[in-house]
């Protein structure tokens, strides 16, 4: 009996589940005389003729068996020579739909010839353009562009979005040879699907303007997208939402629209996962469209920050938790031949409650002080930016663009701190930023002749920092110390520039002035422990002009396959300090500022850089060692009240090798940067907190060395990815007693990654990387050191077994080493499913976090001092997501 | 007895249906590949491929007859060469009524042979991906056959079960196909209908083998010819130091 029932069972499994249970249409396919067709195709439907469901050819004589998953569905038989022939199963009654027989009315059939005018193959390259067709390299694990562009040959993209071909890095992405998304252009391609795209361009030397694309000096790079024409549409994207626990939410929504020459693009989401690839608030910091108006241009800065909230190792979507509201809309509007306008515009509004603690203890010279902070830190921060362009063709050589941008910002920190010895006490720390921008550009460029056009640029800016910072003590009702600050820089630029062409000759001669306003105001309050730093309480306030005044001449030629560049400039400065109703003529001078170099293209693979400089008072910002733009006459003024003229020098030689049809790239750098007179960030410790500062340092230099490789291995399916990288930095820093002190930072770096792009339905992919780094400072007769190394494990594994199945788990870990304590290895997870409905719907569900160790540490050990911060990771967090594509 | 009976039966049956032979329309495409350069890019000239076909049979004509040659120097010094062989005489002609496919080749040693094969062998799954070809609609079609992955894009609205080369077999001609290597690669040139053309199987005279051998002389005889030009070269060379290293592929793996 129990066998019987065995049997019986597997019997009913067979009969419910086994491939026995598909079934087969047959017939025959005839003319209306009766004649059979030979070779007729048949292809079983959708009922709503969207997707091919089955196919089969009949035989020689006209006889045909279609395996079907269901008799349902519209078979359609159809030859050459014959009207096809529609059944939808439906309409038959159920006995009749597995025996259907066609008979097709005789027709003529007429070709229309066509001929493909332009060879389509994979890539192509024409003069400064690249062009990929996207169908060579897809292999529809594709979500955005991003993830196209990067199996691109010779191209990578980093974390933030930027892209870079051949090691440059792309300045701006066009579509459709418009720019829709301004210099910010992950707008676009982290949010525009990529199954739209028919080609990629890399176009370099670019000129938008086309009075100038003869003349001008560019080397700008920029990436245009093509969309497939049948996917050029009034309204196309895709929106999702998705909620899930604890109490998790995402929605976005990416609308497109392309109308005429007309362009829109809309995104948007709200989240509290952190998960959305876009970040507005990053893409905020620099101006999400405004070219710089004219070099030198600065913003004014925040003096007093929150001590960093997060170690580089992890990510925001790791341990920030809270609210996110975020949107852009672009639009392109052609109202005319004649007239262009663009239009930008992003918001965003972000809550973040980051759980983090940290300890300290420092014995040194008996100290006994330890602290510990306890208490959430919370930020909110918020920024709305809008940039309007009007380009106007007044006649055939002549044009005219406006540019309007405005812009606010704020963030409000908040941060407690919980001092354990030797009083027990609690400090709260309140810092509110607001940040205004106004800016207004008009340029005017006319074409003299053939050979030379006249530009005419002037641009009025205008930025204003506030900032209020608060430190309260429990103990006390009113603040311990209340600090305002104001920041406002006002510039008024003109630029007269003639550019022109003789045979590979481009040269621009330019005449530039500037206006620069700035005034500071610091109010500290009356417990001033800020004034512990000598020298700081002089600078609360006060007044600073610039009158500046720039000749400058640059010229490019080719001679064989060298080109040569140049570049000099020759400036008068005048500047005055008004501090507390003292003036102070704080230089007036000329200086020069030179750049030369030449690229020598070896041959259509091979590159060759070499370029140097040399620079009196005023290098390029990348000059310097220190770094943000912000590093401005005003620091010098804070630091000596008076400006000297200094010399800085920098020096590159690269290499780069970029072998597509070997799937290949190869690049090498070296770079060399020195400057006798620089700043560093420099930490006043007031007690519990620090306020950062730029300091003077007598000079440095930094030697950097790059190589990557890049090698496509057809046989492994897969990428190889070798990236090296070193650096020796060295300052001279003044210490407070006026010694000198030499601090060395040298920095090695080794990343090696391997990712398969092969078309099946499993991708993989692993990179790892070590770093060390040793950190010494050398003194009159003292000598300390640091050594700290970390290593990552990063890997994916991708899943698509059909067109409609997507998986993909991406971890990564993490090992630190600070000083010869290991802190915990770190695992984090995210898995991503989705299935693809036919009708454009999906649903997935998406797992963040998915591996945690819940809290992440890392441990200083420096001398007698110890300290211990440790992060509250975010927690596995599980989301239903649905979503539509149209 | 009475299975003989069926089997008469079923012999007259079939004996008097005879296909529909009236409704013969021609049409020719003509595809192209991209020739890689030596050391990156792509050759002006392309290989270019001819197929004619009706529902009834098929020719695919190999074109291009002039050898190509691109030469670049590596990095390390070393002579990266790559040789397009163009086909003095290279047919594939289809005859589904005797679902016999004939190939015609001469070797890299002039050898001639005349290669019978099934036709249209492949499994192909339908995507979901459709484009447009010069206004044509096509819809994707991917198939895993003989050690090359393809994708194919073939025309629902031209109901031919064919396309270049040995690919076939979707309710549709398909105007472009190519692998995942990008090695056996067919874009789309041109397509028109022929009035009045009829499609015979060529008379060429050759060794007729089964693919399985034709592939195994076809590799034989490139290294033999590699290693006869190596030889030469060294002995030619005085000083020089010649090393030549031969990747050989073929379009087609039966193991």
């Amino acid at each position: 009996m129990r066998s019987l029932f065995k049997i019986m069972l597997c019997l009913f499994l067979l009969g419910n589940f086994s491939p026995l249970n598909a079934q087969v249409i047959r017939g025959k396919v005839q003319a209306e005389d009766e004649t059979a067709i030979a070779f007729a195709s048949l292809v079983l439907w959708e009922e709503n003729g969207r997707q091919m469901l089955h196919f089969c050819t009949a035989d020689q004589y006209g006889n045909y068996e279609l395996p079907v998953k269901q008799l349902s569905g519209m078979l359609i038989a159809s030859s050459l020579g014959f009207r096809p022939d529609t059944v939808v199963l439906k309409s038959l009654p159920e006995s009749e739909r597995s025996r259907i027989d066609f008979r097709l009315a005789a027709t003529t059939f007429e070709l229309q010839s066509v001929e493909v005018s332009d060879s389509r193959i994979p890539y192509k390259v024409t003069g400064d353009t690249a062009t990929y067709q996207s169908e060579f390299f897809a292999d529809g694990s594709e979500q955005v562009i991003e993830d196209l562009v990067e199996k691109l040959p010779g191209t990578s993209v980093g974390d933030d979005g930027t892209i870079f071909y051949k090691g440059k890095q792309v300045e701006k992405v066009l579509l459709e040879n418009d720019e829709l998304f301004g210099r910010k252009y992950t707008i676009g391609t982290r949010s525009l699907r990529a199954d739209v795209v028919d080609e990629i361009q890399f176009i370099d030397h670019y000129v938008e303007n086309p009075l100038l694309q003869e003349v001008k000096q560019s080397d700008q790079l920029v990436m245009n997208i093509s969309i497939k024409e049948d996917r050029k549409k009034l309204l196309f994207g895709d929106s999702s939402l998705g909620a899930g626990l604890p109490g998790k939410y995402e929605a976005g929504v990416n609308l497109f629209s392309l109308f005429g020459n007309n362009k829109a693009v809309l995104v948007g989401n709200a989240e509290n996962t952190a998960g959305s690839p876009l970040d507005m608030s990053s893409l905020f910091r620099d101006g999400i469209s405004l070219d710089e108006p004219i070099a030198y241009n600065r913003a004014p800065g925040f003096l007093v920050r929150l001590p960093t909230y997060r170690p580089f190792e992890l990510e925001k979507a790791e341990i920030k938790n809270g609210n996110i509201y975020q949107g852009a809309s672009n639009l392109v509007f052609n109202p005319g031949e004649k007239l262009k306008i663009r239009s930008f515009g992003l918001g965003f509004k972000d809550r973040w409650d980051l759980d983090t603690r940290s300890f300290f203890r420092d014995l040194n010279l008996g100290n006994q002080y330890e602290f510990e902070d306890r208490s959430a830190y919370r930020e909110r921060n918020r920024g709305l930016e809008w940039n309007v362009e009007a380009i106007w063709g007044i006649s055939d050589d002549s044009n005219l663009k406006y540019n309007f941008n405005i812009a606010r910002h704020s963030i409000a920190g908040q941060a407690g701190t919980m001092v354990s010895s030797p009083d027990r006490d609690t400090l709260l720390q309140l810092l509110d930023n607001e940040s205004y921008t106004n800016i207004h550009r008009l340029n005017w460029v006319k074409k003299l002749n053939n050979k030379q056009v006249l530009v005419w640029d002037g641009a009025y800016i205008h930025r204003r920092k506030e900032q209020d910072f608060n430190l309260y003590d429990e103990h006390q009702d009113q603040a311990q110390i209340e600090q305002k600050n104001e920041h406002i820089v006002k510039d008024a630029d003109l630029l007269a520039s003639l550019l022109g062409k003789n045979g590979s000759l481009k040269y621009a001669l330019s005449l530039k002035y500037r206006l620069q306003t700035d005034r500071l105001e610091i109010s500290p309050t009356s417990n001033d422990l800020l004034s512990q730093d000598p020298g700081f309480e002089d600078h609360f306030q006060n007044d600073y002009q610039q009158h500046f005044l720039a000749l400058i001449g640059s010229f490019s030629t080719q001679i064989g396959i060298a080109e040569l560049f140049s570049k000099l400039e020759l400036g008068y400065r005048n500047a005055r300090l008004s501090e507390d109703q003292v003036s102070v003529n704080t230089n007036s001078a000329f200086y020069p500022n030179f750049r030369s170099g030449f690229s020598l293209r070896i041959n259509k693979k091979s590159t060759f850089l070499l370029s140097g400089g040399v620079g009196s008072e005023t290098p390029a910002a990348d000059d310097l060692i220190t770094g943000p733009a912000w590093t401005s006459y005003r620091s010098i003024l804070m630091g000596a009240n008076r400006i000297a003229p200094y010399l800085s020098c920098s020096g590159m030689v690269a290499f780069n090798h970029s072998n597509n049809a070997k799937l290949l790239e190869l690049s090498a750098s070296l770079i060399y940067r020195n400057n006798t007179r620089a700043f560093q960030d420099r930490y006043f410790f007031d007690g519990l907190f620090a306020i950062r500062n730029r300091q003077l340092i007598k000079g440095g230099d930094l030697w950097t060395l790059n190589g990557s490789l890049d090698k496509y291995l057809p046989g492994l399916f897969a990428n190889l990815g070798l990236d090296l990288y070193s650096s020796i930095n060295r300052s001279l820093v003044l210490s407070s007693e006026g010694l000198p002190n030499e601090v060395r930072l040298r920095t090695n770096a080794v990343e090696l990654s391997y990712t398969t792009v092969f078309k099946g339905p499993f991708n993989v992919g692993v990179s790892g990387e070590r770093a060390w780094s040793s950190y010494r400072q050398l003194g009159v007769g003292v000598s300390s050191g640091t050594k700290n190394n970390r290593s990552s494990l990063r890997y994916f594994f991708i899943l698509k077994p059909d067109a409609r199945w997507y998986f993909k788990l991406i971890t990564r870990q993490i090992f630190t080493n600070n000083q010869g304590q290991k802190a915990k290895a770190l695992l984090l997870g995210t898995l991503r499913t989705s299935y693809q409905f036919k009708n454009g719907f999906r649903a997935g569900i998406n797992i963040y976090n998915v591996w945690n160790t819940r809290v992440y540490n890392l441990e200083n050990l420096s001398g007698e001092s110890y300290s211990l911060q440790s992060w509250v990771l975010n927690p596995r967090m599980l989301l239903l997501n649905i979503g539509f594509r149209f | 007895m009475r299975e003989t009976q069926i089997f008469t039966l079923i012999a007259l049956l079939v004996a008097f249906v005879q296909p529909c032979l009236t409704a013969q329309y021609t049409i020719e495409v003509d595809y192209y590949k991209p020739l890689e350069a030596s050391g990156g890019g792509y050759l002006e000239a392309n290989a270019a491929y001819r197929l004619q076909c009706t529902p009834l049979q098929s020719l695919f004509v190999f074109l291009t007859e002039e050898n190509f040659e691109s030469t670049s120097q590596t990095d390390d010094g070393n002579y990266d060469v790559r040789f397009w062989m163009g086909d003095e005489e290279h047919w594939v002609y289809k005859d589904p009524l005797k679902k016999e496919l004939t190939e015609y080749v001469i070797s890299i040693q002039d050898n001639r042979y005349i290669v019978t094969d099934e036709i249209h062998p492949m499994h192909w799954e339908i995507q979901d991906e459709q484009k447009t070809i010069e206004g044509i609609p096509v819809t994707q079609a991917r198939c895993d056959h003989r050690g090359r992955s393809y994708t194919a894009w073939f025309a629902p609205s031209i109901p031919i079960s064919n396309g270049p080369w040995k690919l076939g077999g979707l309710p549709g001609l398909i105007l472009e196909a190519y692998d995942d290597e990008k090695e056996v690669v067919f874009l789309f040139k041109s397509l028109r209908q022929l009035e009045g053309a009829a499609i015979k199987k060529p008379k060429s005279k050759g060794r007729q083998v089964s693919l399985d051998t034709f592939l195994e002389l076809s590799e034989k005889e490139t290294r033999q010819y590699f290693d006869f030009m190596e030889a030469r070269m060294r002995s030619t060379s005085g000083d020089f130091d010649i090393d030549v290293s031969v990747k050989y592929t073929s379009w087609e793996y039966l193991k």
